[in-house]
Parts: structure tokens; C-alpha cells; sequence
């Protein structure tokens, strides 16, 4: 794989020095080789380790607003319990939330 | 007459960088004695001013000799030469002529695919003509963002993932697009009609 820099960047990768050379409207700083191999992910070149890394922080960050919007679910049920007026469907929904939520914190550990 | 090289009377001719020839010479004679017929006059060889004052025309190139300031008495060959020369400030060009031009500055059928590089890369306009991009969003915070002499950008929402841009740029312009949350369906240059003949 070759990678075509611009200010220090990758910008773009082929497959041959050629293929990046003749590129139409662009122009790279320098081009290298590399045996790495370079994955387009959200706008910026990664190796595979770093498009792990990315996709768990953006994972990690998708979970915890779960978790978020979870707990705004459980605010009327634990308002009425608190005040005496719960009722049995309350706690069986307070009790689903907090199953989903449970299996959310499971899977950041597990990140 | 005192000739100079490409220049008479302080009147730079429509020939530059060479000597008038002598074949180049006799054109322009003959260009100013059909000057000098249209506008009624005896053509006389031997009358320098006569001469010099057709040269002035033929190299300004905008008038017909003994034309009135109305152009009202001009022979039915001399308005066709007149109106078929546009002058430097383009203020007799035809409709026709202006629609024309109007039209080369519009976007041809004629492009070159691209391909987006990472997000900040820099791309150089081979001709005049258009930077154009369509984007597909992959959530609510996607965007795209072309930077030039003028730049465009646009945002996705909950409701919006297809994003569709064009940057206008001369030749040689160097522009740079930023985007996240998403990738290009296309990427493209498209030739304006005038610079049609620079795509390879």
C-alpha cells in the first residue's frame, strides 16, 4: 500500500506509487510505502488498531447516552414511589429499565 | 507616410511582435480603400490623411470612416461589419452573442471523477468549472465543507443525510474540503463549457 501525504498527513492510499502519482487534482508532498494497512475512517486515515480504538470510543459514547436516557425514564416511576402513590407497574418498570441498563454497563465493561 | 514597425501616427495596428510585411502592407491598404469606399469617398492612393485615418479605424476597430456620431449613414456593408465586431468594451455584442457567452461560463456535460481523500485535503481545479460533491451522512452531525476563492458548506440533520454541494473555481484554484460523519457517493470536477476543450 502507498500513502500520499499533504502537510504531514495522509490524505489518500493506493495501491501503486503510479495509481497516487496520476491522481487527478491532487498533488502529495511525498508518497511511501508501507506493509500497514490504512483504513478511511470518518474522514482521516487509521491503521486497523486505531479504527479499533475509535470504534470503542464511539461505541463507549453511544452506551453512556443510553444509560442517560434510561435514567430519564426511570424519574416519573421513582417520583410516584417516592411519594407513596407508586403502583406495581412502576416497580416492573423500573425494575425492565434497570435489567437494560444492567446489560449497558455489562457491555462498557467488556469494552 | 512616416511608417514605424506595427505603429502609425501614435495608433498601435492590430499586428504586434513582427514587421509589417509587405503582403501584410498591401492587406491593410486594401482593408482601408474598402473603409474609404463604404464610406463614400473617392479612394485616392496618394491622400496620407485619408489612409492614416482608415489605419486609426481599422486599429481601433470600431468605427467606419465618415460614419455621423448616430451611426445612421452607414452603408448596409459597413453596419454588417460593424455590428459583426464586438468592440473592447463589449457594449455591441449582439444578444445572440451575449447568450453565448452566458453559456460558456455554465456547467458542461464533460467531468472527471475524483476521489475524496481524507478530510482537510487540498485539490487543484484543472480548468474553470465546478468542485461538486454528494455526500452521504451517516447521522445527524455529518457535514462537508468546501473551501476556495468562495466556499459552501452544508449540515445533515434528523431529517437530512444527502448532501449535495458545488464549489465554482477558475483553473488552477487550490481548494480544500472538510467533512466527518459521512463519505462521498461522488466526487467530481465538471468543465465549464468554455474550458470543455481542457478535459484530456
Amino acid at each position: 500500500m502507498f500513502l500520499g501525504y499533504q502537510n504531514n498527513k495522509i490524505v489518500l492510499t493506493d495501491n501503486t506509487r503510479e495509481e497516487l502519482e496520476n491522481t487527478p487534482c491532487m498533488t502529495f508532498d511525498k508518497i511511501e510505502e508501507t506493509d500497514v494497512n490504512y483504513t478511511l475512517y470518518n474522514g482521516e486515515y487509521l491503521t486497523d488498531e486505531e479504527v479499533l480504538v475509535k470504534q470503542k470510543e464511539a461505541r463507549k459514547k453511544k452506551l453512556l447516552a443510553e444509560l442517560d436516557a434510561l435514567d430519564l425514564k426511570c424519574i416519573r416511576a421513582l417520583r410516584a414511589i417516592q411519594a407513596g402513590n407508586g403502583t406495581a407497574e412502576d416497580t416492573s418498570k423500573l425494575e425492565a429499565l434497570e435489567a437494560q441498563a444492567e446489560e449497558i454497563r455489562k457491555e462498557l465493561r467488556d469494552l | 507616410m512616416d511608417l514605424q514597425p506595427n505603429k502609425i501616427d501614435g495608433i498601435f495596428l492590430p499586428i504586434t511582435n513582427k514587421r509589417i510585411s509587405a503582403s501584410e502592407w498591401n492587406q491593410l491598404v486594401g482593408s482601408c480603400m474598402a473603409f474609404i469606399t463604404e464610406a463614400g469617398l473617392t479612394p485616392d492612393a496618394s491622400d496620407n490623411e485619408q489612409f492614416l485615418n482608415a489605419f486609426k479605424k481599422i486599429a481601433a476597430g470600431l468605427e467606419l470612416v465618415g460614419a455621423n456620431t448616430n451611426l445612421s449613414n452607414l452603408t448596409a456593408t459597413g453596419e454588417a461589419r460593424f455590428t459583426t465586431k464586438a468592440n473592447t468594451d463589449l457594449a455591441n455584442v449582439t444578444n445572440t452573442g451575449k447568450s453565448t457567452a452566458a453559456g460558456w461560463a455554465m456547467p458542461s456535460g464533460t467531468h472527471v471523477n475524483l476521489t475524496l481523500g481524507a478530510s482537510g485535503s487540498t485539490y487543484t481545479a484543472p480548468a474553470d468549472g465546478w468542485f461538486n460533491v454528494d455526500f452521504i451522512a451517516t447521522n445527524a452531525n455529518g457535514f462537508i465543507a468546501l473551501y476556495g476563492t468562495t466556499a459552501i458548506s452544508a449540515t445533515a440533520n434528523s431529517g437530512r443525510y444527502g448532501l449535495a454541494v458545488s464549489l465554482a473555481v477558475k483553473k488552477n484554484t487550490v481548494i480544500s474540503i472538510l467533512y466527518g460523519n459521512g463519505s462521498a457517493e461522488s466526487f467530481k470536477f465538471i468543465y465549464a463549457v468554455g474550458s470543455e476543450s481542457e478535459a484530456n
